[in-house]
Protein backbone atom coordinates (compact mmCIF):
# COMPACT_ATOMS: atom_id res chain seq x y z
CA UNK A 1 0.00 0.00 0.00
CA UNK A 2 1.22 3.26 -0.79
CA UNK A 3 1.65 6.10 1.99
CA UNK A 4 -2.07 7.85 2.94
CA UNK A 5 0.04 11.18 2.39
CA UNK A 6 0.17 9.99 -1.75
CA UNK A 7 -3.80 9.80 -1.37
CA UNK A 8 -4.59 13.05 1.23
CA UNK A 9 -2.29 15.08 -1.73
CA UNK A 10 -4.24 13.97 -4.45
CA UNK A 11 -7.27 14.87 -2.54
CA UNK A 12 -6.17 18.19 -1.67
CA UNK A 13 -5.30 18.80 -5.29
CA UNK A 14 -8.98 17.99 -6.24
CA UNK A 15 -10.11 19.76 -3.79
CA UNK A 16 -8.43 23.10 -4.38
CA UNK A 17 -9.28 22.59 -8.11
CA UNK A 18 -12.90 22.44 -7.18
CA UNK A 19 -12.81 25.28 -4.72
CA UNK A 20 -10.96 27.69 -7.36
CA UNK A 21 -13.94 26.26 -9.96
CA UNK A 22 -16.78 26.83 -7.83
CA UNK A 23 -15.56 30.53 -6.12
CA UNK A 24 -14.17 31.86 -9.95
CA UNK A 25 -16.42 30.80 -11.96
CA UNK A 26 -19.98 32.31 -12.65
CA UNK A 27 -20.98 29.80 -14.72
CA UNK A 28 -23.47 27.23 -13.08
CA UNK A 29 -22.72 24.30 -14.44
CA UNK A 30 -18.89 24.45 -13.50
CA UNK A 31 -19.92 25.57 -10.19
CA UNK A 32 -21.97 22.68 -9.37
CA UNK A 33 -19.06 20.31 -11.39
CA UNK A 34 -16.61 21.91 -8.52
CA UNK A 35 -18.52 21.64 -5.74
CA UNK A 36 -19.16 18.06 -6.53
CA UNK A 37 -15.12 17.78 -6.70
CA UNK A 38 -14.60 19.25 -3.55
CA UNK A 39 -17.41 16.43 -2.26
CA UNK A 40 -15.58 13.78 -4.17
CA UNK A 41 -12.27 14.59 -2.44
CA UNK A 42 -13.64 14.42 0.78
CA UNK A 43 -14.97 11.21 0.30
CA UNK A 44 -11.15 10.42 -1.19
CA UNK A 45 -9.99 11.36 2.04
CA UNK A 46 -12.30 9.53 4.19
CA UNK A 47 -11.56 6.40 2.02
CA UNK A 48 -7.84 6.63 2.67
CA UNK A 49 -8.43 7.51 6.75
CA UNK A 50 -10.39 4.14 6.58
CA UNK A 51 -7.67 2.14 5.27
CA UNK A 52 -5.00 3.58 7.40
CA UNK A 53 -6.76 2.93 10.49
CA UNK A 54 -8.67 -0.65 8.89
CA UNK A 55 -11.87 1.05 10.17
CA UNK A 56 -14.79 0.56 7.44
CA UNK A 57 -16.32 3.36 9.34
CA UNK A 58 -15.23 6.11 6.60
CA UNK A 59 -16.07 4.28 3.90
CA UNK A 60 -19.68 4.85 5.18
CA UNK A 61 -19.15 8.21 5.75
CA UNK A 62 -17.66 8.85 2.24
CA UNK A 63 -20.62 6.77 0.70
CA UNK A 64 -23.39 9.27 2.80
CA UNK A 65 -21.22 12.30 1.73
CA UNK A 66 -21.40 11.62 -2.23
CA UNK A 67 -25.27 10.87 -1.64
CA UNK A 68 -25.76 14.06 0.02
CA UNK A 69 -23.63 15.72 -3.01
CA UNK A 70 -26.12 14.36 -5.54
CA UNK A 71 -28.81 15.27 -3.36
CA UNK A 72 -27.53 18.79 -3.44
CA UNK A 73 -27.36 18.58 -7.15
CA UNK A 74 -30.79 17.81 -7.73
CA UNK A 75 -32.00 20.66 -5.67
CA UNK A 76 -29.71 23.21 -7.48
CA UNK A 77 -30.94 21.62 -11.07
CA UNK A 78 -34.69 22.05 -10.01
CA UNK A 79 -34.28 25.41 -9.12
CA UNK A 80 -32.07 26.09 -12.10
CA UNK A 81 -35.04 24.78 -14.18
CA UNK A 82 -37.48 26.47 -12.72
CA UNK A 83 -35.65 29.88 -13.27
CA UNK A 84 -35.18 28.91 -17.24
CA UNK A 85 -38.59 28.11 -17.10
CA UNK A 86 -40.14 31.08 -15.56
CA UNK A 87 -37.43 33.31 -17.89
CA UNK A 88 -36.47 35.89 -15.39
CA UNK A 89 -34.23 38.52 -16.14
CA UNK A 90 -31.11 36.51 -14.75
CA UNK A 91 -32.68 32.94 -16.60
CA UNK A 92 -30.78 33.91 -19.73
CA UNK A 93 -27.34 34.51 -18.05
CA UNK A 94 -27.34 31.70 -16.02
CA UNK A 95 -25.45 29.01 -16.85
CA UNK A 96 -23.28 31.40 -19.39
CA UNK A 97 -19.81 32.32 -18.18
CA UNK A 98 -18.35 35.93 -17.51
CA UNK A 99 -16.69 37.21 -20.39
CA UNK A 100 -19.76 37.38 -22.21
CA UNK A 101 -22.31 38.44 -19.36
CA UNK A 102 -20.15 40.59 -16.94
CA UNK A 103 -19.72 43.94 -18.65
CA UNK A 104 -23.08 44.04 -20.84
CA UNK A 105 -25.67 43.19 -18.66
CA UNK A 106 -28.30 45.23 -21.27
CA UNK A 107 -28.24 45.74 -24.96
CA UNK A 108 -28.44 49.81 -25.10
CA UNK A 109 -30.92 50.55 -27.80
CA UNK A 110 -29.66 52.63 -30.78
CA UNK A 111 -29.94 56.30 -30.75
CA UNK A 112 -33.15 57.87 -32.57
CA UNK A 113 -32.14 58.90 -35.77
CA UNK A 114 -34.50 62.12 -36.77
CA UNK A 115 -35.84 60.47 -40.07
CA UNK A 116 -37.71 58.27 -37.58
CA UNK A 117 -40.31 60.61 -36.31
CA UNK A 118 -39.05 60.19 -33.25
CA UNK A 119 -41.75 57.49 -32.11
CA UNK A 120 -40.77 55.35 -29.05
CA UNK A 121 -42.64 52.50 -27.44
CA UNK B 1 8.55 1.98 -9.41
CA UNK B 2 5.53 -1.10 -8.68
CA UNK B 3 2.74 -0.92 -11.24
CA UNK B 4 0.41 -0.05 -8.08
CA UNK B 5 2.63 2.76 -7.76
CA UNK B 6 2.64 3.60 -11.69
CA UNK B 7 -1.29 3.21 -11.49
CA UNK B 8 -1.63 5.38 -8.75
CA UNK B 9 0.49 8.42 -10.40
CA UNK B 10 -1.12 7.88 -13.37
CA UNK B 11 -4.64 7.80 -12.37
CA UNK B 12 -3.48 10.91 -10.17
CA UNK B 13 -2.58 13.45 -12.86
CA UNK B 14 -5.20 11.95 -15.19
CA UNK B 15 -7.67 12.64 -12.57
CA UNK B 16 -6.21 15.99 -11.53
CA UNK B 17 -5.66 17.25 -15.10
CA UNK B 18 -8.94 16.02 -16.09
CA UNK B 19 -10.62 18.19 -12.89
CA UNK B 20 -8.85 21.43 -14.11
CA UNK B 21 -9.41 21.17 -17.61
CA UNK B 22 -12.92 20.97 -16.32
CA UNK B 23 -12.98 24.05 -14.14
CA UNK B 24 -11.18 26.19 -17.06
CA UNK B 25 -12.79 25.23 -20.23
CA UNK B 26 -15.48 27.42 -21.34
CA UNK B 27 -18.28 24.70 -23.06
CA UNK B 28 -20.31 23.36 -20.47
CA UNK B 29 -20.14 20.06 -22.70
CA UNK B 30 -16.49 19.81 -22.57
CA UNK B 31 -15.99 20.59 -18.93
CA UNK B 32 -18.87 17.74 -18.10
CA UNK B 33 -16.70 15.52 -20.23
CA UNK B 34 -13.74 16.25 -18.25
CA UNK B 35 -15.17 15.81 -14.93
CA UNK B 36 -16.59 12.33 -16.30
CA UNK B 37 -13.08 11.51 -16.78
CA UNK B 38 -11.49 12.76 -13.76
CA UNK B 39 -14.14 10.90 -11.56
CA UNK B 40 -13.35 7.80 -13.85
CA UNK B 41 -9.76 7.84 -12.73
CA UNK B 42 -10.36 8.33 -9.19
CA UNK B 43 -11.51 4.59 -9.33
CA UNK B 44 -8.05 3.58 -9.08
CA UNK B 45 -7.03 4.69 -5.61
CA UNK B 46 -10.17 4.04 -4.44
CA UNK B 47 -9.72 0.97 -5.42
CA UNK B 48 -6.50 0.66 -4.23
CA UNK B 49 -7.91 1.93 -1.13
CA UNK B 50 -9.75 -1.19 -1.34
CA UNK B 51 -13.09 0.84 -1.15
CA UNK B 52 -14.24 -0.82 -4.14
CA UNK B 53 -18.29 0.23 -2.71
CA UNK B 54 -16.81 3.70 -2.60
CA UNK B 55 -15.81 3.94 -6.33
CA UNK B 56 -18.52 1.81 -7.89
CA UNK B 57 -21.26 4.53 -6.04
CA UNK B 58 -18.35 7.49 -7.38
CA UNK B 59 -19.04 5.91 -10.75
CA UNK B 60 -22.71 5.79 -10.67
CA UNK B 61 -22.52 9.55 -9.31
CA UNK B 62 -20.70 11.01 -11.84
CA UNK B 63 -22.85 9.39 -14.85
CA UNK B 64 -26.21 11.13 -12.84
CA UNK B 65 -24.16 14.37 -12.68
CA UNK B 66 -23.42 14.40 -16.06
CA UNK B 67 -26.52 13.15 -16.94
CA UNK B 68 -28.91 15.97 -14.79
CA UNK B 69 -25.99 19.37 -16.18
CA UNK B 70 -26.27 18.20 -19.54
CA UNK B 71 -29.78 18.08 -19.58
CA UNK B 72 -30.07 20.98 -18.05
CA UNK B 73 -27.68 22.69 -20.27
CA UNK B 74 -29.87 20.98 -23.36
CA UNK B 75 -32.76 22.96 -21.68
CA UNK B 76 -30.96 26.48 -21.00
CA UNK B 77 -30.02 26.17 -25.27
CA UNK B 78 -33.53 25.56 -26.10
CA UNK B 79 -35.54 27.30 -23.27
CA UNK B 80 -37.19 29.49 -26.29
CA UNK B 81 -38.75 25.83 -28.20
CA UNK B 82 -42.17 25.47 -27.72
CA UNK B 83 -42.23 22.91 -25.38
CA UNK B 84 -40.66 23.96 -22.67
CA UNK B 85 -42.48 26.58 -23.20
CA UNK B 86 -45.41 25.20 -22.06
CA UNK B 87 -44.01 23.17 -19.81
CA UNK B 88 -43.04 20.29 -21.30
CA UNK B 89 -41.63 17.58 -19.92
CA UNK B 90 -37.94 17.01 -20.63
CA UNK B 91 -35.02 14.29 -19.56
CA UNK B 92 -33.93 16.71 -17.00
CA UNK B 93 -37.06 16.51 -15.62
CA UNK B 94 -37.95 12.97 -16.14
CA UNK B 95 -34.56 11.83 -14.59
CA UNK B 96 -35.24 13.12 -11.27
CA UNK B 97 -38.45 12.09 -11.60
CA UNK B 98 -37.99 8.82 -11.89
CA UNK B 99 -35.02 8.72 -9.43
CA UNK B 100 -37.38 9.51 -7.07
CA UNK B 101 -40.00 7.14 -7.45
CA UNK B 102 -37.58 4.40 -7.71
CA UNK B 103 -36.15 4.98 -4.87
CA UNK B 104 -39.44 5.19 -2.88
CA UNK B 105 -40.36 2.03 -4.20
CA UNK B 106 -36.83 0.92 -3.06
CA UNK B 107 -37.49 2.21 0.49
CA UNK B 108 -40.69 0.92 0.80
CA UNK B 109 -39.47 -2.43 -0.31
CA UNK B 110 -36.37 -2.24 1.69
CA UNK B 111 -38.68 -1.26 4.86
CA UNK B 112 -40.57 -4.57 4.32
CA UNK B 113 -37.69 -7.19 3.39
CA UNK B 114 -36.09 -9.36 6.17
CA UNK B 115 -32.92 -7.44 5.27
CA UNK B 116 -33.42 -5.12 7.77
CA UNK B 117 -34.87 -6.98 10.82
CA UNK B 118 -31.69 -9.24 10.01
CA UNK B 119 -28.44 -8.51 10.58
CA UNK B 120 -26.59 -11.44 10.44
CA UNK B 121 -23.26 -12.39 12.37
CA UNK B 122 -21.48 -9.72 13.94
CA UNK B 123 -18.54 -7.97 12.39
CA UNK B 124 -14.86 -8.43 13.80
CA UNK B 125 -12.69 -5.21 13.32
CA UNK B 126 -10.82 -5.49 9.98
CA UNK B 127 -12.11 -8.31 9.07
CA UNK B 128 -12.84 -8.53 5.13
CA UNK B 129 -12.05 -4.77 4.81
CA UNK B 130 -13.55 -3.20 1.77
CA UNK B 131 -16.14 -5.87 1.03
CA UNK B 132 -19.82 -4.21 0.08
CA UNK B 133 -21.74 -6.86 2.24
CA UNK B 134 -19.36 -6.12 4.77
CA UNK B 135 -19.69 -2.32 4.39
CA UNK B 136 -23.90 -3.00 3.77
CA UNK B 137 -23.89 -5.00 6.79
CA UNK B 138 -22.42 -2.32 9.40
CA UNK B 139 -24.56 0.67 7.65
CA UNK B 140 -27.58 -1.86 9.16
CA UNK B 141 -25.58 -2.46 12.53
CA UNK B 142 -23.68 0.58 13.92
CA UNK B 143 -24.93 3.39 11.48
CA UNK B 144 -28.66 2.86 11.46
CA UNK B 145 -29.12 6.96 12.39
CA UNK B 146 -26.97 8.20 10.01
CA UNK B 147 -27.99 6.13 6.86
CA UNK B 148 -31.51 6.73 7.91
CA UNK B 149 -30.83 10.58 7.82
CA UNK B 150 -29.51 10.67 4.83
CA UNK B 151 -32.40 8.14 3.19
CA UNK B 152 -34.69 10.83 4.50
CA UNK B 153 -33.07 13.83 3.28
CA UNK B 154 -32.05 11.87 -0.07
CA UNK B 155 -36.23 11.84 -0.57
CA UNK B 156 -36.97 14.72 0.46
CA UNK B 157 -34.61 16.78 -1.57
CA UNK B 158 -35.68 14.60 -4.88
CA UNK B 159 -39.51 15.18 -3.73
CA UNK B 160 -38.71 19.44 -3.46
CA UNK B 161 -37.05 19.21 -6.34
CA UNK B 162 -40.32 17.57 -7.86
CA UNK B 163 -42.60 19.61 -6.55
CA UNK B 164 -39.87 22.93 -7.17
CA UNK B 165 -40.32 21.75 -11.39
CA UNK B 166 -44.55 20.35 -10.97
CA UNK B 167 -45.57 23.49 -8.96
CA UNK B 168 -45.96 26.89 -9.74
CA UNK B 169 -46.90 29.79 -7.50
CA UNK B 170 -49.67 32.07 -8.49
CA UNK B 171 -48.21 35.48 -8.55
CA UNK B 172 -45.16 33.80 -10.54
CA UNK B 173 -47.47 32.82 -13.03
CA UNK B 174 -49.08 35.78 -13.83
CA UNK B 175 -46.22 37.77 -13.58
CA UNK B 176 -44.87 35.38 -16.27
CA UNK B 177 -48.10 35.68 -18.05
CA UNK B 178 -47.67 39.60 -18.67
CA UNK B 179 -45.04 40.40 -21.16
CA UNK B 180 -42.79 42.76 -20.52
CA UNK B 181 -43.96 45.54 -23.03
CA UNK B 182 -47.59 45.98 -21.34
Amino acid sequence: MLPITHYLYLALALFGVGLGGALLRRSLVVALLGIQLMLVAVALCFCAYARFFADPSGQITALLIVLVGLCELGVAVAIALRAIRADGPGAATLLDDWPSTRDTPETPEPPESPESGGHSS
Amino acid sequence: MSASTFSFFASAVIASGAALIAMVVRQPRASLAAFGIALAALIVPLVQLRAPTVAAVVLLASGLIIALLAGLTGVSRGADAPAVARGGRSLAFGVPATLGLAGFVWVLLATGSRQVVELGPPIEPGAAFGDGDVILLQVAADHTVPALVVALLALCSVIAAVLTLVFERPEASTQSSQSPGS
